[in-house]
């Protein structure tokens, strides 16, 4: 007998595994959402992280006849399914071969100097963005999918120890990256 | 809890103690309210970074997407009865219709035949009654005469 507590999607996936029409579109407009924010903000692309949000749909509609309750969250299997078809993409992403290696630098503003010529809320998406995947993935799951640190790990197959460790390194990466929009935000406020 | 755990989990999971594990909820609470103006500096700082991510908003799935799911979507399950009644009933209905159908095209087939014949039989009993009247025109003429 297991102690976690009960998934709060299991009647819904039960129902839409017998193709119960309001179900279907019930599970649609929980999760779909979730999915892709988890997508947009991994792969940093809202083309991409919608195909991402698409397939795990689709698989959740194949997957729901067969869902054992009580082996694990069917959030947590969305999440898990997401997160690997993202690492998919990130990996073919860094595969690509460059189609022509450039032939002199690139005379454009520097990176960091890029950031600050945007909107605040598009400057905190390239600093999340610029983030080491597994710092990413440690700050999306926890902050913004609001997953407790056990689920997040677990989904992350790692330690609670290594998340918090992946969480305060990333969380000083974007402090350092953030700072000088904190203080024009203040500046901003007052 | 010690500060220094407090702090450690200010600067991993930010300054909402909700957002801090279950288990060190409860102790992270007593300690900030043991030592209050230190707990909100230590938890100030991790809440500008906190007001910053939540300015990274995604956007909402639009209507062509949740429409290309939708059309696969599962459809509801029919037992074996239920799809034979309902086949069963669809090859009555169009049985039925069929055998409709065919009456009409006999009746109108029967009746274009009728009207078909009865034009013939009117043709023939107009020129009939020509030939009475150039009869009686020549009848006429002749008793005239």
């Amino acid at each position: 007998m297991t102690n976690s507590p009960p998934d709060p999607d299991a009647d819904l996936i039960l129902r839409v595994g017998r193709g119960d029409p309001a179900a279907v579109q019930a599970l649609m407009a929980r999760k779909l959402p979730r999915m892709l924010a988890l997508a947009r903000r991994m792969l940093g692309d809202a083309s991409e992280a919608q195909d991402v949000a698409q397939e795990v749909m689709l698989r959740a509609w194949r997957q729901a006849p067969t869902w054992q309750p009580g082996t694990a969250r069917f959030d947590s299997w969305m999440h898990r399914v997401a997160l690997n078809l993202c690492y998919d993409r990130l990996r073919r992403q860094r595969e690509r071969p460059m189609a022509e290696p450039p032939d002199q630098i690139d005379p454009g503003p520097a990176p960091d100097a890029g950031l600050m010529g945007m909107e605040i809320k598009d400057q905190v998406e390239a600093a999340i963005a610029a983030l080491p995947e597994r710092q990413r993935e440690a700050i999306v799951l926890c902050h913004y999918q609001e997953l407790g640190n056990i689920e997040a790990a677990a989904l992350m197959q790692i330690s609670v120890e290594a998340l918090e460790s992946l969480l305060s390194r990333g969380r000083r990466a974007l402090r350092l990256l953030l700072n000088p929009l904190n203080d024009r935000r203040l500046e901003g406020l007052a | 809890m010690t500060p220094e755990r407090f702090e450690q989990l200010a600067e991993a999971y930010g300054s909402d103690l909700r957002r801090w594990p279950k288990a060190e909820q409860a102790k992270a609470q007593q300690l900030r309210q043991e030592r209050p103006v230190w707990a909100r500096e230590c938890l100030d700082g991790a809440a500008d970074l906190d007001d910053l991510l939540s300015l990274y908003r995604v956007e909402a799935p639009s209507m062509a997407l949740r429409e290309q799911i939708m059309a696969m979507a599962p459809r509801p399950h029919r037992s074996l009865w239920s799809r034979l009644v309902t086949d069963c009933r669809g090859w009555g209905m169009g049985l039925a219709a069929a055998g409709v159908a065919g009456l009409m095209v006999g009746i109108g087939s029967v009746s274009l035949m009728m009207a078909d014949q009865s034009t013939d039989l009117t043709v023939a009993s107009a020129l009939d009654g020509q030939s009475v009247y150039s009869e009686a025109v020549a009848f006429g003429a002749e008793e005239k005469l």
